[in-house]
């Protein structure tokens, strides 16, 4: 998509015979002991990353433990097939590993963003801009977007009254359009769990549905928005169309583009709910003018502008365009239509579907666990891929191509530099002058202050950290997004729009002779 | 402001009733005669998917995430 560049990450759910975290720590050992897929970090990183916490991978992408959950940062990516091959990727490193470690039956992983415990975790969303997102007119700007978006892009959950109360304070389900009893179904995993509009924190203090955590990862050229608020899909489609709309209504942002039409909300967060608990409703919000409007006709003023100014413009815009125009109207018109393409519809009416056979119907307690199927990544038992392989979800790119982006980076980003020297590296057994003895020694957990020799910062921002405590013995190579370095070669790129292709093949020609020099 | 309104400023997107989107893949149609194709098909459906449950482990507590 032209000037645009974006990535995700997914923290996933783990279950088997071991904790959660326990499936984690053995995939992510795994997946860097094997030196199949990355390479392993030794500096300490900022949020509290300890060495030996991940690490970069060949695609580009990063694959790292947060808060007990493996956690993989797609590459930045230009285009949005590519974006769903790198999804697929993470996911197929995962299912590769726990059949090398034969844990295959033990250790499952689950895309989704709950677990119907009242605990959520991320999906987060990044995308490259010129501007900043913490503006007022930004943030007034994509609110009414965000809020809404979910009416296409929610990935479902089933909601039963035994499970409400703990993920947040819900309001009352409204009713439904005909009086009938509203289903215990919410469209949106995230909406249940997110208590403010806008926030520099992403989870302390309420989850926000915007965060704004100023790290560019880019210099000063460039802002990244992180968006918090979007459901983990498995539903291509849903994926490319969330990522599309969301890419074009940042650029119009960036471009300074104001509503003319008043779509200011009244209550962001409470919209946000409101829509979310009416899979069968009318999705009207109030607006701050004390007026109401439909969610589908507040994302018809944003396709509007984006349909004026960039209609026709490269392959993926045009694609976005035209099927967020559709899946709109028949949102409209009949939403159920869109079985098979969004992930909520597909996955209510199969509930819906086994709840009418159920002797307890809607309150069946396996419903709970054909929502979590619809989002395990083992084919051989997830729902969505059973509904896959009868022909009802088909996938918009080649399996062909999620299985290359596992070794892979995309092209048109720095990330194709980055892939290729961390496999140059690997190849080098770079991680061999790392001294883990040494490092759990002089730095454990938390750097200690005050002795000069060892790092002095609890993490280590870039390779700058690193030179100025004179500590390339300690930590051999620094590996970030937006540089690279070993030891005293560096390799800088600042600009996610480059593919630095000459600097590369440079670097990763020279890297086996600084290995253990 | 109405979703009339709305739409009307929005020439250039479809106003008509949606056409299901094209690139995605068409699913059979739900047509009020199933054949005993579409019913075996359900059925087995149905068998998958209690496999499935049985298969996959119980829901377990995940740590909360960001």
């Amino acid at each position: 998509m032209e000037n645009a560049l974006f990535g995700t990450e997914t923290e996933y759910a783990a279950a088997g015979n071991m904790s959660p975290t326990e499936v984690a720590y053995r995939i992510k050992d795994g997946i860097f002991g094997s030196r199949k897929y990355g390479l392993i970090e030794p500096a300490p990183r900022e949020w509290g990353e300890s060495p030996g916490n991940g690490g970069f991978l060949f695609n580009g992408g990063r694959m790292y433990l947060d808060s007990g959950h493996l956690e993989y940062a797609t590459p930045e990516c230009r285009t949005l097939d590519d974006l769903i091959a790198a999804e697929h990727a993470g996911d197929r490193i995962l299912l590769s590993m726990i059949d090398e470690l034969q844990l295959k039956g033990e250790a499952f992983f689950i895309k989704n963003n709950t677990d119907h415990f009242g605990n959520t975790y991320g999906y987060h969303e990044n995308y490259c801009i010129r501007s900043s997102p913490r503006t007022r007119d930004f943030v007034e700007g994509i609110l009414p977007f965000l809020v809404t978006r979910q009416i296409f892009a929610g990935a479902g959950m089933y909601k039963p009254a035994s499970t409400r109360p703990r993920a947040s304070r819900l309001p009352a389900l409204p009713g439904t359009v005909d009086g009938s009893p509203p289903p215990p179904f919410q469209i949106s995993q995230r909406a249940p769990f997110t208590s403010v509009d806008v926030s520099h924190r992403v989870r302390f203090g309420g989850r926000p549905i915007l965060n704004l955590r100023d790290e560019s990862h880019a210099g000063r050229r460039y802002s990244r928005l992180h968006n918090i608020i979007g459901d983990a899909n498995r539903s291509e489609f849903a994926t490319k169309l969330k990522i599309g709309t969301m890419a074009l209504v940042a650029q119009l942002l960036d471009e300074g583009w104001t509503s003319e039409v008043e779509i200011e909300l009244e209550d962001p967060v409470a919209s946000l709910k409101k829509i979310s608990g009416e899979p069968t409703g009318t999705w009207m919000v109030k607006l701050a003018n004390g007026s109401e409007m439909s969610a589908i006709d507040i994302q018809r003023v944003y396709l509007h502008e984006a349909t004026r100014r960039y209609l026709g413009r490269d392959e993926d815009t045009i694609w976005v365009l035209r099927q967020w125009a559709s899946v709109l109207n028949t949102l409209e018109t009949d939403r159920f239509r869109l079985d098979g393409y969004l992930d909520w519809v597909t996955k209510f009416l199969q509930l819906k579907s086994f709840a009418a056979k159920a002797p307890r119907g809607w309150e069946e307690p396996a419903l709970i666990k054909l929502d979590l199927a619809y989002h395990h990544i083992d084919p051989s038992v997830s729902l969505f891929n059973l509904l896959q392989r009868q022909g009802k979800l088909q996938p918009i790119i080649a399996p062909e191509r999620a299985e290359a982006m596992m070794v892979n980076p995309p092209t048109g980003s720095r990330a194709n530099a980055r892939g290729r020297i961390v496999q140059a590296m690997s190849t080098a057994r770079a991680d061999s002058d790392i001294n883990w003895a040494l490092i759990s020694r002089r730095l454990g957990e938390r750097a200690s202050y005050g002795d000069e020799r060892t790092m002095v910062y609890e993490y280590v921002d870039d390779w700058v950290d690193v030179q100025r405590a004179d500590a390339w013995y300690l930590i051999p190579y620094v590996i970030d997004w937006g540089a690279i370095a070993y030891k005293n070669h560096i390799l800088e790129l600042g600009d996610p729009f480059s593919e630095y292709g000459a600097e590369a093949s440079g670097y990763s020609a020279t890297v086996p002779d600084w290995v253990g020099a | 402001m109405t979703p009339e309104t709305v739409i009307a400023i929005a020439p250039e997107a479809p106003t008509k009733p949606a056409e299901t989107p094209t690139e995605a893949p068409s699913r059979p149609s739900s047509a009020p005669g199933e054949t005993d194709t579409e019913k075996s098909s359900d059925s087995d459906l149905d068998d998958e998917i209690q496999r499935i449950i049985r298969e996959i482990p119980d829901p377990t507590p995940q740590p909360g995430g960001e």
